[in-house]
């Protein structure tokens, strides 16, 4: 990790990120980003590759992995800066998910055999972590992995399983054992999604899109040179994911971007004649939202700095999963709100004899549809009262 | 500016003085006096040097800037210190100093070795909390000089031996001129406030004052007046960052060692999760503040400093109430540190202007 880099540097480097944005976005990909459209697995893995020619894709591994080494920081200004600018929404699953895990964890054969795929976006992968009767409580999930020769055979159901439907691999906790508690007992295992006895069942959300999934893994074979750290052990593992992931969480870039969509559709929507951006009470609904997102970015800032030095965050994830997520619904419901004057339409109207919806129409579309997903950013991860839980326990010792 | 070390040195001595040298005691013993504050405890806290941090070397102060004030203000909110830091170490002496006029700096010296306490006297009686002038007048005739004003209270202004008041002068320019709070035509208006201190409406009538008192000597003082004020706010927000985390580690142990339903309290989820939102209304207000004292200048720098102020307000007062809704009845009381804090931080919370005042700002200053 780099311990120093002068803030001129990131400002630098963020207009860099910004300028490459502009040059070598795809236009129809820019222009699925701004609507909310709906992109698919090519589109994301063409960017994907986009960005690794840049060298910009997994940077944050280390070097021997791969990666460039950037510190935490880089990272957070280089993933604020594309959202910014518009590009798509990472899938995290390989990069932030998986490959760092089996960068800590996994072993010699396991780097050489997937880490590179990760790169190269020639593996799609998914998570398998929730369940019917494991949510907020993961520890109580109840996937069986059975010993069978070389392997295992896992058999369960994994609920919630985002974009499962173009997963290669699953990364996923399974019971290997029954233990004292329940945390005991559980390993991480990279499962083939292309084999008999998985089968995925789509699940339409009420934005009316397809991105989460029901998986039913059937006596599904599992090979022992899969089992990434020691059997059993999965739960740390989990644990380590969660750390890896905890400066990134608040996506500061996208509530940036989202909010200057939301101020360019109140100046153009109306009111009694007036721009709806002028309205008072509208208008102190925008304030607020900007203070929430510049405080939030006051956060982050403080706890990148303090990063930079040495001090590794805790408890403050938590706090940063909280704002973050109640930023992106508070804005999103501003969208909502312009929406509502002309009918909470979630397909965008067409003009008479046209096939694309006025722009503004489709802006507005889009942040409704936004409004309605980001209903999940305080139940996903952890929910925002099981973040409050986990910070009461770890800066209070509260029990 | 100081080094990264010297900073944390002198913000773990301001906070180790507060913890040992300065207790309840001390923070009371100013309740029934004129000033609102302990003038020995004044006089030793100048000696060691607080009210100096903000002014140049040249002036013989410790040449820092807002990030070393700041330092001290937490500390003053930590401790609930009662005497005038704040108007004499944040404003009267790097107002001073920014005019750097010869007879500026006499006053300045003066406010330094603790034997003068000078209060920047500003706001008019009418103007709520905008910061222009627009009724105070300096009049001079027949090259005799005098002052009418009338201004909104300001707090130290009762233990004051000099008003730096603020008029505007035949040219419309911003004067600050020394008055002394005995001259003839000057009406103190003493209140003690909630945190009890003392504040003064100052009212000047026709007051004569001689030409050296005039301490911008004749040059415009309007963007250093401004600039004291606008840093003011951000170090009286720094003393709500210095009593918040107080506040939030005080209730959690209450709440470890209050037992009720046959249970502690601290078992009750519920209430886990409110000092989690306590916890986070005090973090949110550090960091608005360290964004600030990050910002570079420009159009952006305002903003930064409107936002800390917002965010800082709101976490004062979200702390300060559920802090005395935890502690429940006994939260109350005047005898409990939680009710003194409470008070304390409505100051902190509405001096300068409060959250709604600098939303508006906020608003105006978007690009």
């Amino acid at each position: 990790m780099h311990s120093a880099e002068p803030e001129q540097d990131m400002a630098t480097f963020r207009r860099e990120v910004l300028d490459f944005v502009a040059a070598n976005l795809p236009p129809d990909i820019r222009e699925k980003v701004r609507c909310n459209d709906e992109l698919q697995k090519d589109d994301h893995f063409r960017w994907q590759k986009i960005l690794a020619a840049r060298g910009w894709y997994c940077a944050h591994w280390p070097r021997e992995a791969g990666g460039a080494g950037w510190s935490p920081l880089r990272r957070y200004v280089f993933e604020q800066a594309l959202a910014e600018a518009g590009a798509p929404w990472m899938l995290p699953f390989g990069p932030a998910y998986v490959g760092p895990v089996i960068v800590e964890y996994g072993t010699d054969a396991q780097k050489r055999r997937f880490l590179p795929d990760i790169i190269a976006s020639r593996t799609a992968w998914c998570q398998g972590y929730s369940e019917p009767g494991a949510g907020s409580d993961l520890a109580g999930l109840k996937t069986r992995a059975r010993r069978d020769g070389a392997g295992w055979r896992v058999t369960g159901q994994k609920l919630w399983t985002s974009f499962a439907h173009w997963a290669d691999m699953m990364f996923c906790l399974a019971r290997t054992s029954d233990e004292d508690r329940p945390q005991n007992g559980i390993s991480f295992l990279l499962l083939d999604m292309r084999q008999p006895g998985v089968t995925i069942r789509p699940i339409v959300t009420m934005d009316m899109r397809h991105h989460v999934n029901e998986v039913f893994l059937d006596d599904v074979f599992v090979p022992e040179e899969n089992l990434v750290g020691r059997e059993g052990h999965g739960w740390e593992i989990a644990k380590f994911l969660l750390s890896t992931e905890r400066l990134i969480v608040a996506e500061t870039g996208k509530a940036r971007r989202l909010l200057a969509q939301v101020r360019a559709i109140a100046e153009r929507a109306r009111e009694g004649g007036e721009p709806l951006f002028d309205r008072p009470v509208f208008r102190r609904g925008f304030v607020e939202a900007e203070i929430a997102l510049q405080t939030l970015e006051a956060y982050c800032s403080r706890l990148l700095k303090r990063a930079a030095r040495g001090e590794q965050p805790g408890y403050e994830a938590s706090l940063l999963k909280i704002r973050g997520s109640e930023l992106l619904q508070t804005i999103t419901a501003l969208g909502a709100g312009v929406a509502a004057r002309t009918g909470l339409g979630l397909d965008p109207a067409l003009a008479a004899g046209q096939n694309v919806p006025a722009d503004a129409d489709a802006e507005m579309a889009g942040l409704l549809r936004e409004y309605l997903s980001q209903r999940a950013a305080s139940i996903y991860g952890g929910s925002n009262e099981i973040q409050h839980n986990i910070v009461a326990k770890a800066r209070f010792g509260f029990q | 500016m100081t080094s990264p070390e010297d900073l944390t040195a002198l913000r773990d001595h301001a906070f180790r003085w507060v913890d040992q040298a300065y207790g309840e005691a001390k923070e009371r013993a100013g309740r029934g006096l004129a000033e609102g504050y302990d003038p020995g405890m004044a006089a030793e806290i100048a000696g060691q040097g607080w009210l100096a941090v903000m002014v140049s070397a040249q002036n013989g102060g410790m040449g820092g800037g807002l990030r070393e004030m700041a330092a001290v203000m937490e500390a003053v909110g930590r401790g609930l210190v009662a005497e005038p830091v704040l108007s004499q170490g944040a404003i009267a002496a790097p107002l001073l100093d920014r005019l750097g006029t010869p007879q500026a700096r006499q006053r300045l010296s003066s406010v330094l070795d603790g034997a003068s306490v000078a209060v920047m006297i500003h706001q008019e009686a009418d103007a709520g909390f905008e910061r222009t002038i627009t009724s105070s007048r300096l009049s001079e005739e027949d090259g005799r000089f005098h002052v009418d004003a009338s201004k909104a209270p300001v707090l130290d202004a009762a233990g004051a031996d000099v008003l730096l008041v603020t008029a505007l002068d035949a040219a419309g320019r911003t004067a600050i001129v020394a008055v002394e709070a005995d001259a003839p035509g000057v009406r103190l208006v003493r209140s003690r406030s909630v945190d009890g201190r003392m504040f003064a409406a100052v009212e000047l009538d026709h007051v004569a004052v001689p030409v050296e008192a005039v301490l911008s000597a004749g040059a415009d003082a309007s963007a250093i007046v401004e600039t004291v004020l606008e840093e003011a706010t951000l170090l009286v927000c720094a003393e709500a960052c210095g009593a918040m985390p107080i506040l939030v580690d005080g209730t959690a142990d209450y709440l470890r060692t209050r037992s009720q339903f046959g249970r502690p309290l601290a078992s009750f989820q519920v209430l886990q999760h409110r000092m989690v939102d306590m916890l986070l209304a005090a973090e949110e207000a550090s960091a608005v503040v360290e964004a600030a004292l990050d910002a570079a200048d420009g159009p952006e720098r305002k903003r930064a400093f409107a936002l800390a102020k917002i965010v800082t307000a709101r976490s004062a007062r979200f702390v300060a109430q559920q802090a005395v809704q935890l502690h429940g009845g006994i939260g109350m009381t005047d005898d409990l540190r939680v009710s003194r804090q409470f008070r304390r931080l409505m100051q902190c919370e509405t001096m300068f202007g409060d959250a709604d005042w600098h939303a508006e700002r906020f608003d105006g200053l978007r690009g």
